[in-house]
């Protein structure tokens, strides 16, 4: 059996007297697209950013492919919650922006020939020197995605993505994201507080609890994709099950913000 | 529907009228400093042929002209020493946090209140008459102008986006060439632009007090001969030029900036 691609091992972090992770272990295989799921405030963006280095841990060890996170900032590429990019560049130039950052700016066409393909892959071939902010919402977060895999990561670490968008893009850049990693099949580490969106990405959703974090339980998703959302029977029972296990969370149980969450 | 037509109306005449006005403040200033010039000795107030004839003499004379080009140098040597010295200091205070206060509550305000003229003595003092004691001088009075703005910059900086950036590369000099660099841009040009203004009045006090050459010490010797014709046109020639380059310049670079920098 292979060994696990990201290994977590009783990671702690606190920030002065507040525990934010309270030893936190859990692992994700190469391949896999896992959704953290948990309430607001639990540390999920802060374990994707335990994950890229972006932040050490007080304690715990933290091990990609066997490597520690600053030797291995390089397998990652993350997608914020919002999309962050620069308004002196047009979408092309955001997208290179990854490989400028990481590599130097090597050959110019050959990155913006790649980043055009990116574009097109997410549905903007025609936008690609479209400023910033001559894009809508979701038009950026797709530029934001093409921009990290712009890089060829291994692993794309996505935190809330999309849920800055409407109901009908952030419908529409699930389907997208899971035809990405179909065709693709790099590891995903999704953060989301959405069961409904966990139930529908994941292979594997890792429920934390609240603070001081750990891994409240961690469910394996068994429907095939494209799944029945409405429909499928074991999707349903999955939806209860998560909505039992995070009762506590106000925005999981709050029918406005997810409707399909109180069962 | 009315009403708004009106208002468009009014609006597309409204920088007419400015302009009418303006030529009206023009006119009005120029005939009375005709009447002026007419009752009054030459040596108070010249008349403005008098004045644009001995502008027209800094273009025409070597001598003239190597002394406007050697304030020029003064000033943008200062505003580059001020600024590179504002911007280090302000980049050790934003990175090490515990020089922050010596920054920015002790070096900052002493700078920002010590006097110009101050300054200039003490440069005579220190090194005699010479071009490097108007540098010192001017960069010296412009340092918290680059500091204080720098500093703004570097706290209003979109965190988010250098996190951004800090998640693609790990090297700082290449995120700052790509990201930091380009998100300050405004605030350094704002740096750049308050520093040239003041430059040149500093300039001309330090010259006048302090420099072997420069357009300040000219108008010392022209005070010195009650030479008011040269005064003024020497002061008019820095207004004139202050404003061109602040207008042509500095101006379009923060318009386009602002553009370019609209938040994404």
């Amino acid at each position: 059996m292979p060994e696990p691609y990201i290994v977590f091992e009783n990671v702690v972090v606190s920030h002065d007297e507040n525990v934010i992770l309270g030893g936190l272990s859990f692992s994700v295989d190469a391949g896999e697209f896992v959704c953290i799921l948990g309430p607001s405030g639990c540390g999920k963006s802060t374990t994707l950013r335990l994950m890229s280095g972006l932040l050490q841990p007080q304690s715990g060890t933290i091990l990609i492919d066997g490597r520690s996170p600053d030797a291995a900032y390089a397998d990652f590429a993350f997608v914020f919650q919002s999309p962050r990019l620069v308004a002196w560049r047009n979408a092309i130039r955001n997208v290179t922006l990854s490989t400028e950052l990481r590599n130097g700016s090597g050959d110019r066409s050959m990155n913006e020939k790649k980043a055009l393909e990116l574009l097109t892959l997410v549905g903007l071939a025609q936008d690609g020197h479209k400023r910033a902010n001559e894009l809508s919402g979701g038009e950026r977060q797709r530029v934001a995605i093409a921009r990290a895999l712009h890089v060829n990561p291994r692993t794309l670490l996505m935190d809330e993505p999309f849920s800055a968008l409407d109901v009908r893009t952030r419908e529409a850049m699930r389907r997208e994201i899971v035809s990405l990693w179909e065709q693709q099949r790099k590891t995903v580490v999704f953060v989301t507080h959405d069961i409904d969106e966990a139930i529908f990405l994941a292979d594997r959703i890792i429920v934390l609890s609240h603070k001081p974090t750990v891994v409240e339980e961690t469910i394996r998703v068994g429907p095939s994709r494209p799944r029945d959302m409405d429909h499928d029977a074991e999707v349903q029972a999955l939806r209860k099950r998560l909505y039992q296990i995070m009762r506590d969370d106000p925005e999981a149980a709050n029918p406005k913000a997810n409707p399909k969450a109180n069962p | 529907m009315k009403r708004a037509v009106g208002r468009g109306a009014l609006a597309s005449q409204l920088p007419n009228r400015a302009l009418f006005w303006q030529c009206v403040f023009l006119l009005g200033f120029g005939l009375c400093w005709i009447l002026a010039a007419k009752n009054m000795p030459v040596y108070i107030i010249p008349g403005p042929r008098a004045v644009a004839l001995d502008i027209l003499q800094f273009v025409t004379t070597p001598a003239l002209r190597s002394s406007a080009l050697a304030s020029l140098f003064h000033v943008c040597i200062a505003v580059f020493l001020a600024f590179v010295l504002g911007g280090v200091l302000a980049s050790i205070a934003e990175r090490f946090p515990i020089f922050r206060a010596l920054i920015h509550h002790r070096i900052s305000p002493f700078f920002n209140a010590f006097s110009g003229i101050g300054w200039a003595l003490l440069a005579v003092l220190w090194f005699g008459v010479s071009q490097l004691t108007v540098v010192f001088t001017v960069a010296v009075v412009l340092l918290p102008f680059s500091l204080i703005n720098i500093r703004e910059g570097l706290a209003s900086l979109d965190r988010e986006t250098l996190e951004m950036a800090r998640s693609f590369s790990q090297r700082p000099l290449r995120t700052a060439r790509l990201v930091l660099v380009p998100l300050l841009l405004p605030f350094l040009i704002a740096a750049l632009r308050i520093s040239f203004g003041v430059g040149w009045k500093v300039a001309l006090t330090a010259e006048l007090l302090a420099g072997d050459r420069g357009l300040g010490y000219v108008m010392n010797i022209a005070m010195q001969e009650q030479d008011t014709t040269r005064v003024i046109a020497i002061s008019l020639i820095i207004v004139v030029f202050v404003r061109v380059v602040d207008k042509y310049g500095f101006e379009r670079i923060q318009r386009k900036l602002s553009t370019a920098f609209r938040s994404a």
